[in-house]
C-alpha cells in the first residue's frame, strides 16, 4: 500500500522545489554534448554479427526488457568468466605480440609492479573510503596528474595508471562506468576475465597475489603485454618494499657511500590512513640522489638531533630510500621518513636527526614526479614551495 | 493531392534530439562518461528496433527509459552507496551569483546521494517538467510510485537542507 497521502503544497515546498530546478537547470549546462564513440549507424545491409557487442548486452536483465546496460563489473560472477552482458575479448591464454617494454616504467602497489608506457598518467580507481564495501567513483576514469604536466586534475585526455584513492572530493556518479582511454588499475575490485563495453573498450583482469590488476585497452597486445609484466614482489623495481621499512633496521647506509639513486616510497592512501600498503614509488640518479644526500641527514644545514617526532597529523607515510651502488635488494641504503611540515626524519646510528623541511631536500626527489603529484599530500603544508608538489587532501 | 510519407529516418531522428539526451543522462547518472554510455547504449538499442517499431510508439520516452533503468541497474549491483554531501544552504534564492552557484552545486549533490530511481524521478520532475503520468510510463512504475518517489526525494532532501541550518 502506498503511504503517499496529500499534501499540502507550503512556500518551504515551493523554494525547496525550486532550487532542486534551478540545481538542475545548471548542472545540465555541463552535461556532455556528444558522445564518445560515433552514431549508431542503421545499415540494412550491416551483419547481424556488428551487434555482438550491444545484442550481448542486451542479454544483461535491468528489470525491464527494453534496456540494457554498459558492460561493467558484476559481482559474484566467478573469476574468469566473463560477467553477463560481456563478450570475451580476447584469450589470455592466446600468445599475443609482445611490445617492447624496454622504455616503460614500473608501477607499483601493494607488492604487485607492473610496467607502462612512460607517456601514461596517473590517476584513479573506483574506491572504498567508507570501508564499508560500497563503491564510488571519485576520479577513477581520467588522468589527473600527467608526465609531463604536473598540474592537479587539468591533464588531457591520456592513458594513465589508478590507484583506489579519491582523486576528488566530486564522488558519486557510477563506478559501473570505464576508462575510455588505455588505463590500468591496480586494486581496484574487478572480476578476473576480459570484458567488452559498447563503445569498443575492453577490460581485462587478473589477480596476481590477491591485488587486482585490470587493464582496459582496445589493443589486445598491450592488454596482454601490460598484464604479462604484473608479478608479485618484496621489493619493487624501485627500490620499494611492499611494506613501510623499519628506518633503522633497514638501513645499512654509512658515511662512506656515495649516493647512486633514491627511492620514492609513498605508503598509505589519502582517504584512508589505515592502509599501510605500498601505494606508488618511483626512483630518481645520481645527481638528484647527491643533491638530496647534500640536503637532509646528519651533517645537513639546520640537522638536529631528535628522539620522537609526531606524526599523527600526517595522512601519508612518504619514505625515501638514499641508496648507493649496488643492485636494489643489496646495495647500502639509508631510510628517511619525510613530511613537508615536519621535515625529513633520517636514521644516525642508533639515534635519528630531523632535517627541517626545505625546497633543497624535497625538489631533488619530488620535482617533476607525476606520481608524488597525483598520490602524495605531503603535509598539511604552508609553504607554497613546497606545497606545489604535492595534491591536496581530497584532490 | 497525397504524397508519400517517408518514415522517419533513426539519423533523422535521433541528431536533434542527441543533446537534450545528453542533458537527461547527465542529470540522472552524475557524471560525463556515464551519460554518454547511457546514451550510446540506449541509442543502440532503440536503432535494432527501429524499424519494427510501432508507428504510435515513443522512441523518447523509451530512450529515456532506458538511461535512467541503465543507472538504477548499475546502482543495484554495486550496492547503496553514499556520496560526499557539500554544505548545502538555505532553500532561499540566492541574490549573489557566487552564492547561487553554490547552493545549486550543494543541491547537485544531495541529489547524487538519492537513490537512482528518485533522481531519475526528480530529473523528470523538476528538469523535464513531466506530469506524474509520464514519470511513471518512463520508470515503469505505477503514477503512485512516482508520486511516491519525488515526495521522498523533496523529504530527504528538506531534512538535509534543514538539518544544516540547525544551530
Amino acid at each position: 500500500m502506498n503511504d503517499i497521502r496529500p499534501t499540502t503544497t507550503t512556500d518551504d515546498d515551493r523554494n525547496l522545489e525550486g532550487l532542486v530546478r534551478a540545481a538542475l537547470a545548471h548542472h545540465a549546462t555541463l552535461a556532455p554534448t556528444t558522445l564518445r564513440a560515433s552514431l549508431p549507424q542503421h545499415t540494412a545491409a550491416r551483419p547481424r554479427t556488428r551487434w555482438l557487442l550491444p545484442a550481448a548486452a542486451a542479454v544483461v536483465a535491468i528489470g525491464i526488457p527494453l534496456g540494457w546496460v554498459v558492460a561493467h563489473r558484476a559481482p559474484g560472477n566467478a573469476p574468469g568468466t566473463p560477467p553477463a552482458g560481456t563478450t570475451a575479448a580476447s584469450s589470455p591464454a592466446t600468445p599475443g605480440r609482445h611490445l617492447d617494454t624496454s622504455t616503460w616504467r614500473i608501477e607499483s602497489y601493494a607488492g604487485v609492479e607492473v610496467r607502462v608506457p612512460p607517456e601514461w598518467g596517473w590517476g584513479g580507481a573506483p574506491t572504498d573510503p567508507t570501508g564499508d564495501g560500497a563503491l564510488f567513483d571519485c576520479g577513477a576514469t581520467r588522468a589527473f596528474v600527467g608526465p609531463r604536466d604536473l598540474t592537479y586534475e587539468s591533464v588531457a585526455d591520456i592513458p594513465f595508471v589508478g590507484r583506489p584513492v579519491m582523486m576528488s572530493d566530486a564522488c558519486g556518479g557510477d563506478p559501473a562506468i570505464h576508462p575510455t582511454v588505455d588505463a590500468v588499475w591496480l586494486g581496484a575490485a574487478s572480476d578476473d576475465g576480459t570484458e567488452a563495453y559498447a563503445d569498443g573498450q575492453v577490460r581485462e583482469t587478473r589477480t596476481v597475489d590477491g591485488i587486482t590488476v585490470t587493464v582496459f585497452a582496445r589493443d589486445a597486445d598491450l592488454r596482454t603485454t601490460i598484464l604479462d609484466s604484473a608479478r608479485s614482489v618484496e621489493v619493487d623495481g624501485n627500490g620499494c618494499p611492499r611494506t613501510i621499512p623499519d628506518q633503522h633496521r633497514d638501513s645499512t647506509w654509512t658515511a662512506d657511500d656515495t649516493p647512486t639513486a633514491v627511492s620514492i616510497c609513498l605508503y598509505g592512501r589519502p582517504d584512508n590512513p589505515q592502509d599501510q600498503s605500498l601505494l606508488w614509488s618511483g626512483r630518481v640518479g645520481a645527481d638528484r640522489a647527491a643533491r638530496y644526500a647534500a640536503a637532509a641527514g646528519p651533517g645537513a644545514k639546520g640537522a638536529h638531533a631528535v628522539t620522537t617526532v609526531d606524526w599523527t597529523a600526517e595522512i601519508d607515510r612518504i619514505y625515501l630510500g638514499l641508496t648507493g651502488p649496488g643492485d636494489i635488494g643489496s646495495a647500502p641504503v639509508r631510510w628517511d621518513r619525510y613530511s613537508a611540515t615536519r621535515g625529513v626524519l633520517s636514521p644516525d646510528g642508533a639515534g635519528s636527526v630531523l632535517t627541517p623541511p626545505t625546497l633543497a631536500d624535497t625538489a631533488p626527489w619530488a620535482e617533476g614526479s607525476g606520481g608524488v603529484k597525483a598520490y602524495a599530500v605531503g603535509g598539511f603544508v604552508a609553504d607554497p614551495a613546497l606545497s606545489r608538489f604535492f595534491r591536496g587532501l581530497l584532490g | 493531392m497525397v504524397t508519400d510519407v517517408q518514415p522517419l529516418s533513426f539519423e533523422a531522428w535521433v541528431t536533434p534530439r542527441l543533446p537534450e539526451l545528453l542533458r537527461f543522462a547527465y542529470l540522472v547518472t552524475g557524471s560525463a562518461p556515464a551519460a554518454q554510455d547511457a546514451v550510446q547504449s540506449a541509442l543502440a538499442g532503440v536503432l535494432e528496433r527501429w524499424e519494427r517499431l510501432d508507428p504510435d510508439a515513443d522512441p523518447d520516452a523509451y530512450v529515456r527509459r532506458a538511461i535512467a533503468n541503465a543507472h538504477i541497474s548499475a546502482w543495484r549491483r554495486f550496492g547503496r552507496r553514499q556520496v560526499t554531501v557539500a554544505d548545502p544552504h538555505s532553500g532561499t534564492t540566492a541574490a549573489d551569483p557566487a552564492t547561487a552557484v553554490a547552493e545549486h552545486d550543494a543541491v547537485w549533490r544531495l541529489c547524487a546521494a538519492l537513490p537512482p530511481t528518485q533522481r531519475a524521478a526528480v530529473v523528470l520532475r523538476f528538469y523535464e517538467d513531466l506530469d506524474y503520468p509520464d514519470i511513471a510510463r518512463i520508470l515503469g512504475c505505477a503514477e503512485a510510485t512516482a508520486r511516491s518517489h519525488i515526495h521522498r526525494a523533496l523529504t530527504r532532501l528538506r531534512t538535509h537542507l534543514t538539518s544544516k541550518e540547525m544551530p
